[in-house]
């Protein structure tokens, strides 16, 4: 790892957290916060890669693990990790390193459409697997129940998609992606 | 901006080394697995929160980082008792309980730095492995440090937008957003190799 790379994972790590400042839309009836952050899961494999993406959220995590309130709405510390829904947060270093991987590996002829579904497969479907997997098994809710409860949350996420596929996109047209450089 | 969760006060709870609690807290973790006795569950949740008042913390603290976990408790009881049993639903929203109430005494009474100390030491023995332990407490004290200056350029970009008309457009935000802090990664590592930091 060089300077650089130790930089990018930590600035990465920052912008997750900065999106956690917007304020969360509380979903009525469930009170789960929708929130910016995944956005930040998507750049960061996006932009970063599958190495330097998925240890930027494990930054994220520890320091949210340590008792910065980093989350939407100022929650941290070692309690959201005990959860109910903790799995989805498990589940972020995973999904950033899967987007970076297949990022990496559709690099040459990355576009638009490679952008949105290795998002999509990363952002959503990993991320609710491993959200969902922790509900049904550390947390015993049936699995029918699990996903049902989930569904609320697409649609925002497929915003999110769209949006960091169109930034990894944009950054690669103007040459600023940091896996087009030959470093 | 406050970015700790931590609480000062004087009693015993803080007073306890941030590596005990720590070791407490996976210790209860494992515990509360071995038994399915709501009554020996709820009575471990009952000692449990004896901490709070203990540690002498503010209850509008603790309400506002338990509420959001509590919430999602309370649908999760409510989803057991539905369409499991009422049994099961009990054990295990205690369990969760316990977990929440030990770890959120855990980060209000304990300092961000201790803490980050004793994962430092928890990690040095993984340095053979490739982890250098002055890299990553230099990427965890950047990212802490990184967090108000993008913070700060996210609103320079919002009110440069918004002169533009286009500060409803996230991509407007976003776009020049990754490519300022692109920009910042190489002026902060050429600083910090400028300065000769080897690492």
């Amino acid at each position: 790892m060089t300077t650089r790379d130790l930089v990018l994972i930590a600035l990465f790590a920052a912008i997750t957290a900065v999106l956690g400042l917007f304020p969360a839309l509380t979903l009525p009836i469930t009170g789960v916060p929708v929130t910016a952050q995944t956005l930040g899961v998507m750049l960061a494999g996006s932009i970063l890669g599958a190495r330097r993406g998925g240890l930027a959220l494990v930054v994220f995590l520890v320091l949210v693990a340590v008792g910065l309130p980093l989350l939407a709405g100022g929650r941290g510390g070692a309690a959201v990790f005990s959860g109910v829904t903790a799995g989805f947060l498990f589940s972020w270093p995973v999904a950033a390193f899967v987007i970076g991987w297949l990022t990496e590996k559709a690099w040459d002829r990355y576009a638009l459409i490679h952008a949105v579904s290795i998002n999509v497969f990363g952002g959503i479907l990993i991320v609710y697997a491993g959200g969902i997997a922790w509900m049904v098994a550390v947390a015993g809710i049936p699995l029918d129940k699990a996903l049902y409860g989930s569904l609320p949350f697409i649609p925002g996420d497929a915003l999110k998609v769209i949006a960091a596929a169109t930034a990894a996109v944009a950054l690669k047209r103007y040459q600023q992606h940091p896996l087009g450089r030959t470093a | 901006m406050k970015l700790s969760l931590y609480v000062r006060r004087d009693s015993p709870v803080h007073a306890l080394p941030a590596g005990w609690k720590l070791s407490l807290l996976l210790m209860t973790g494992l515990l509360i697995l071995f038994t399915d006795d709501a009554r020996l569950l709820g009575a471990g949740l009952a000692i449990m929160l004896i901490g709070f008042p203990l540690a002498r913390l503010p209850l509008s603290e603790i309400i506002h980082q338990a509420r959001p976990l509590l919430i999602v408790l309370a649908i999760f009881y409510a989803a057991h008792a539905m369409f499991t049993s009422i049994d099961t639903g009990t054990v295990l929203t205690l369990r969760f309980a316990i977990m929440i109430a030990c770890s959120l005494l855990l980060t209000l009474t304990t300092r961000v730095s201790d803490l980050m100390s004793v994962l430092e030491r928890t990690l040095r023995p993984l340095a053979p492995l490739g982890l250098n332990p002055e890299k990553t407490s230099l990427v965890f004290a950047m990212t802490i440090r990184f967090i108000p200056v993008l913070a700060e350029t996210w609103e320079t970009v919002r009110v440069a937008q918004q002169a533009r008309g286009m500060d409803r457009n996230p991509l407007a935000l976003l776009i020049p957003m990754t490519v300022l802090t692109l920009r910042r990664a190489e002026q902060i590592s050429d600083a910090i190799e400028a300065r000769g930091v080897d690492l």
